[in-house]
C-alpha cells in the first residue's frame, strides 16, 4: 500500500509539472510579479529602514509629500496636501494642510467605519519615531529637530511609556487638517523628510491601539494597496486598495528625455494605480532570480545581479537577444556612494599633520578604481569625484579632481617627500620614524570582498606598502567601527533624500563613532555643514558644498570608491516604467499590457 | 523497557542544558551587538541603550541566562517579563475584562513571534525533505542490496565508480546546472517558487529539489548500504542457509535485509533530526520558505531568539529520535536488550 502511495505520488510529479510548468496565467487582472534579493522584515514604517520593507510601505502607506515621478532635477510635489506646505520664521515652521476626504484602507481597527485622515494623525505618526517600543532607526532624521521632542523622551521615561497625548509645542494640530510643525532651528531639508517612507508615513492610532506588538504584520495606510496576503520572506500580495481616492496620472517629463516623452504620452490622465495586483517573491540566489526573470516567471527584475551583467548589458545597453524579446531597460545611478575609510584617530593612518595627510593621500592616489569598476562592477559604475550621489541637490556633474586620479608615480613621490621609505630592504616602506608600515583592510568573507582585497593588495603594493585583511562578518565590523577600532573599512551608504546634506552627515564630526566611521573632525566642515541646513536651496549653499568637498579632499578622510548604477529589466508588457532615484518603488505610477502578458504566458 | 526510557528522558535535561548553556555563551561572545545592527545608520548612546532595554539584553548574563532557561521551559511561548507583568500590560488588559494571555518571544528583526516562525517554517522543509529521507532510504537499500548480489562484477564496479563520481562533485553545483537545465531551459518545473499550497508545493515546486537531494544523498548512502549488505553476505548464517538450499531470494530479503536493517536503521536516525531543519541551500535556491533558510537569515541578522528557539529545538528532537531509534532496534532485533 505504501509503496503505491508513493508510486502515485511520484507519477503525479511526472504528469503534474510539465502540465504546471506550462499553464497559462489565467489571471485576468494586471500583475507584476518580481522578486526581493533580500527578505523583508515587516511593514510597521518606523520600525523599518530596510529597502526592501520600505518598497512595501511606499505602496501601502502615503507620505504629505512626494516626488514628481519623471521632473530631474528631482521636484517635490504635494502629495496628501492641499498644496506645497508654508515655510515661514525662516525655514523653522512648516504649515501643512491636509486633503478632506482622503481615507485609511478598511480595517477592523476602525470598527467597521470609514475613517478620514486628518492632520492629527501624522503629528501621531511623528510621534511614533520617538516611542521606544518602535526602537525605531529612523529617529535620527528628527530626532531633536522638533520643538519639545525632547520632552516626549523624558515624558516617557517619567510615564514608563509613551504617552501620545502628550501635547508639545512643535506638533500643534491647528483644525481638522492643518498641523504647525515647529523646528529648534531653521532646516530647508525638512521638506523632504515630508516625503520619506522612512519618516512620514500617515499612520493610524487605531492600528496601533488594536495591533500593538503586531504592527509589523498589520499595515493600515491610505496607500494605492493593501495587503493580502503575507508570508514572511516567501510571498507577499498586493492588492489594489478599493477606496483609494480619485487620483490622475500626471508627471513632468524633462526637456530632451524622449523616453520620458513618451511615458507622459502613454500614462497622462490615466485613473491610478492601473495595476491591481503586485506579487513580491524574496529570493536571495542570483541564478534563480535571474532565471525566474527570463523564464517571465517574473516580470521585472529590480536590478541586474552583478555576476549576470556582460548577459544583459553591453557598454550601456541591452544584449541584442534581450532586446529582440522585447525586454526594457532602465539605467540610472544610485543615489548613492560607496568609500573605504581611513580611520582619523588611528596612529597609523589617522590624524591631521602633513605627513598623516600625504600617507592617505598616497593611498588614494595609488588605488586602482578603474580595475575595480571593469572588474568588479562590471562597467556598471561612474567613479565618485566628491562623497555626494548623482542626482542630489550639490552634486558637480562635471566635477574632475586630480587628488582622485590614479597616479601610484605621484603617490610614490608624496610617500617619498614625507619619509614614509623602504629602511629595512624588504621591499615595503617603513613609517618615518622606522617603525613598519603595514595597512589593515577589514572586509566580510565573502567572495566579492575577496575581489576588492586584491584590488587593494594590488595597487598598494605597486607603491610599497603593505597590506594585511582581517575577515568579520557585518555586526562585528559594524560594531567595532562604531567604538573607533577599525583602520580601514569599506562601506556604501544611500541617501534618503537628494540633498549633499545627507550625504555629508558622514563627515559631521558629531556624527563621530555613528555614521562618520572615519571620525573625521574639522570644525570649518562642521560650521559649513550646519550653516547650510538652514539656507534654501541655492547658489549659496550650493557654494558651501563646493567648500566641504573641497576640505574632505584636502584631508582624504576616504578614498571615495563609485556611484553604482541601477539596471533594471522589464518584460515588454511592462508600461511606463522608470527607476526613480529617491522614491522606494514607482507601481503607483506603472501600466500593465495584460494582454500582452497573458499571450507570452500562453506561448511559454 | 520502561525504565530505559525514563532514565533516557531524565538524562535530556543535561544534555539540553549543555547545549542552553553553549548557544547562549556562544551568542554573547561571538555574536554583534543587536542594538548596534537595529538603531540604524546614526544612533545616539541613549537610543541604543533604549533597545537594548526593549531586547532585554541590558540585564546581567547571569539573569539572561535565567530568562533563556524560562522560556526553554515554556516552549518559547512565554517570556519572564511577560509572565510576571513586568509593564502592567496583562494588568491593564484583564482591567479591561480582555484575555490577557503571556506574549511569546519574538524576534528582535521581524518582531514575529518566535513559535509561529517555527510552525510555519516546519512545513516546507517536511514537504520537501520528508520525501527526499523516504525515497532515499527505500532506494538505497533496493539498489544496495542489488549492487551487493552482484558484488565484483562490472555492474558493481560502475555502479560504485559513477557513485563517488557523484560523490565528488559539490551539491551547489547539481543544484546551479539543473535549476538551469530542468527549469529554464528545458521548462520541466518552474526555476523556483513556493505557494502555501500542500498539493502544489508537492507537484509542482517540490520536484526538482526532491530530485536533487535524493540524486546527492543516493551516492553516499548506496556504498554505505552496499557495505551493510555485504558484511551480512559473508556471515556464516547465510552460507549455512544456501547449503541447506534455502532459496536465495529468502536469504536475501528474509535473512540479509533484516540483519542489515540494524546498521541501516542507525544511518537514517542520524539523518532524521536533519530533515527539520532542511537543506538551506535549496530553500535557498529554489526560494522555498522553510526551516534552514530561515535560521540562516537568522544568523545573518543576528537574530539570537530566533537561534536560540531553533537550537533548541534541534537538540530535543534530535534526542528524541535518537530515543526512538534506540527503541526501534528492539523491533528490528529481537536479541536487543536494554540495559
Amino acid at each position: 500500500m505504501r509503496a503505491m502511495t508513493i508510486a502515485a505520488v511520484a507519477a503525479s510529479w511526472v504528469i503534474a509539472a510539465p502540465l504546471t510548468a506550462q499553464a497559462p496565467a489565467a489571471a485576468p487582472q494586471k500583475v507584476v510579479r518580481y522578486a526581493f534579493e533580500i527578505a523583508e522584515t515587516g511593514f510597521d514604517p518606523p520600525q523599518i529602514s530596510d529597502t526592501y520593507s520600505s518598497q512595501v510601505i511606499s505602496l501601502l502607506f502615503d507620505t504629505p509629500l512626494t516626488y514628481d515621478y519623471l521632473a530631474r532635477p528631482l521636484k517635490l510635489k504635494p502629495n496628501l496636501l492641499v498644496a506645497m506646505p508654508e515655510v515661514t520664521a525662516g525655514g523653522t515652521v512648516y504649515t501643512l494642510k491636509f486633503r478632506p476626504g482622503i481615507h485609511f484602507v478598511d480595517d477592523p481597527a476602525f470598527g467597521g467605519k470609514p475613517r478620514e485622515l486628518v492632520a492629527e494623525d501624522f503629528a501621531f505618526s511623528l510621534k511614533r519615531l520617538y516611542d521606544s517600543k518602535s526602537k525605531s532607526p529612523n529617529l535620527y532624521l528628527v530626532d531633536g529637530k522638533i520643538v519639545g521632542d525632547d520632552l516626549l523622551k523624558q515624558r516617557e521615561k517619567e510615564l514608563g511609556k509613551f504617552d501620545y497625548d502628550f501635547p508639545i509645542d512643535g506638533l500643534k494640530v491647528l483644525d481638522r487638517y492643518t498641523l504647525r510643525i515647529t523646528l529648534r532651528q531653521p532646516d530647508y531639508n525638512f521638506m523632504y523628510l515630508l516625503a520619506s517612507t522612512n519618516v512620514s508615513c500617515l499612520q493610524a492610532r487605531e492600528a496601533l491601539d488594536k495591533y500593538g506588538a503586531d504592527m509589523m504584520a498589520h499595515p493600515v495606510g491610505t496607500g494605492p494597496y493593501r495587503i493580502t496576503f503575507w508570508k514572511r520572506g516567501s510571498r507577499i500580495v498586493l492588492e489594489k486598495n478599493p477606496g483609494f481616492r480619485e487620483e490622475y496620472w500626471d508627471a513632468e517629463a524633462p526637456a530632451g528625455d524622449k523616453g520620458a516623452q513618451e511615458i507622459v504620452a502613454r500614462m497622462k490622465g490615466k485613473r491610478i494605480p492601473q495595476i491591481d495586483r503586485i506579487e513580491i517573491y524574496p529570493v536571495e540566489e542570483t541564478q534563480p532570480r535571474w532565471l525566474a526573470f527570463l523564464n517571465a516567471e517574473h516580470d521585472y527584475l529590480d536590478r541586474v545581479p552583478p555576476e549576470f551583467t556582460y548577459q544583459a548589458v553591453v557598454g550601456d545597453r541591452l544584449v541584442p537577444n534581450l532586446a529582440k524579446k522585447g525586454i526594457q531597460i532602465d539605467r540610472i545611478p544610485g543615489l548613492e556612494v560607496t568609500y573605504a575609510y581611513f580611520a582619523m584617530e588611528h596612529p597609523v593612518v589617522g590624524g591631521y599633520t602633513p605627513e598623516k595627510t600625504a600617507l592617505r593621500r598616497a593611498m588614494v592616489l595609488a588605488y586602482n578604481n578603474k580595475e575595480e569598476i571593469q572588474i568588479i562592477r562590471k562597467n556598471q559604475a561612474i567613479p565618485a569625484q566628491s562623497p555626494v550621489g548623482p542626482g542630489a541637490f550639490g552634486y558637480q556633474p562635471g566635477f574632475r579632481t586630480s587628488a582622485n586620479d590614479y597616479s601610484p608615480s605621484r603617490a610614490r613621490a608624496l610617500l617619498d617627500m614625507y619619509g614614509y621609505v623602504d629602511k629595512d630592504g624588504d621591499g615595503y616602506r617603513e613609517m618615518p620614524d622606522g617603525t613598519p608600515l603595514e595597512i589593515e583592510m577589514n572586509s566580510q568573507p565573502t567572495q566579492q570582498d575577496r575581489q576588492y582585497d586584491e584590488v587593494w593588495r594590488k595597487s598598494m603594493e605597486a607603491i610599497g606598502i603593505k597590506m594585511k585583511f582581517r575577515k568579520a562578518q557585518w555586526p562585528d565590523l559594524l560594531k567595532e567601527s562604531r567604538a573607533g577600532k577599525l583602520m580601514m573599512w569599506r562601506l556604501s551608504w544611500s541617501a534618503g533624500y537628494p540633498d549633499a546634506e545627507a550625504f555629508y552627515v558622514m563627515l559631521y564630526g558629531r556624527n563621530a563613532g555613528q555614521a562618520n566611521h572615519s571620525r573625521f573632525r574639522v570644525a570649518e566642515f562642521d560650521q559649513l555643514f550646519e550653516r547650510a541646513r538652514t539656507l534654501p536651496p541655492g547658489a549659496e549653499r550650493e557654494a558651501i558644498y563646493r567648500e566641504m568637498n573641497r576640505i574632505f579632499l584636502v584631508h582624504a578622510p576616504w578614498k571615495l570608491g563609485t556611484h553604482r548604477i541601477y539596471n533594471d529589466l522589464t518584460h515588454p508588457w511592462i508600461l511606463g516604467y522608470r527607476r526613480h532615484p529617491v522614491l522606494r518603488t514607482v507601481w503607483r505610477h506603472v501600466d500593465v499590457d495584460a494582454g500582452r502578458q497573458q499571450a507570452a504566458m500562453a506561448q511559454k | 523497557m520502561l525504565a530505559y526510557v525514563i532514565r533516557r528522558l531524565w538524562q535530556m535535561i543535561p544534555t539540553l542544558a549543555g547545549v542552553m548553556l553553549l548557544i547562549f555563551f556562544l551568542f554573547n561572545w561571538v555574536g554583534g551587538d543587536p542594538a548596534l545592527v537595529l538603531s540604524g545608520k546614526i544612533t545616539n548612546k541613549e537610543q541604543i541603550e533604549n533597545i537594548r532595554k526593549q531586547l532585554g539584553v541590558d540585564q546581567p548574563y547571569y539573569k539572561q541566562l535565567g530568562y533563556f532557561a524560562f522560556e526553554v521551559a515554556n516552549g518559547f511561548t512565554c517570556t519572564y517579563r511577560s509572565y510576571v507583568d513586568a509593564d502592567g500590560a496583562r494588568a491593564k488588559l484583564r482591567a479591561e475584562g480582555k484575555p490577557a494571555p503571556c506574549q511569546a518571544v519574538r524576534s528582535w528583526a521581524t518582531n514575529e513571534e518566535v513559535p509561529k516562525i517555527l510552525v510555519t517554517r516546519i512545513g516546507p522543509t517536511l514537504t520537501i525533505m520528508l520525501p527526499v529521507l523516504v525515497l532515499e532510504t527505500i532506494l538505497g537499500v533496493i539498489l544496495a542490496i542489488g549492487v551487493a548480489y552482484v558484488r565484483g562484477t562490472l555492474t558493481d564496479r560502475m555502479i560504485m565508480m559513477v557513485c563517488t563520481v557523484a560523490m565528488s562533485i559539490s551539491f551547489l553545483v547539481y543544484i546551479i546546472v539543473a535549476q538551469y537545465y530542468f527549469g529554464f531551459k528545458w521548462g520541466m518545473f518552474p526555476v523556483q517558487g513556493w505557494t502555501g499550497n500542500f498539493w502544489k508545493d508537492l507537484t509542482t515546486y517540490a520536484p526538482l529539489p526532491i530530485m536533487l537531494a535524493i540524486f546527492v544523498g543516493l551516492a553516499p548512502a548506496l556504498r554505505l548500504y552496499r557495505s551493510f549488505f555485504l558484511d551480512e553476505i559473508n556471515h556464516d548464517y547465510v552460507r549455512t542457509a544456501r547449503a541447506k538450499g534455502v532459496a536465495e531470494k529468502v536469504v536475501m530479503l528474509k535473512h540479509v535485509l533484516r540483519n542489515a536493517m540494524i546498521p541501516i536503521l542507525t544511518n537514517v536516525g542520524i539523518a532524521l533530526p536533519g530533515i527539520f531543519v532542511g537543506s538551506f541551500l535549496l530553500e535557498t535556491f529554489f526560494s522555498i520558505p522553510g526551516l534552514g533558510r530561515e535560521i540562516l537569515v537568522a544568523v545573518n541578522r543576528s537574530d539570537f531568539p530566533v537561534i536560540k528557539a531553533a537550537t533548541v529545538y534541534l537538540a530535543m528532537i534530535t534526542m528524541i529520535i535518537n530515543l526512538l531509534v534506540d527503541v526501534m532496534y528492539k523491533v528490528v532485533d529481537p536479541r536487543v536488550t536494554f540495559k
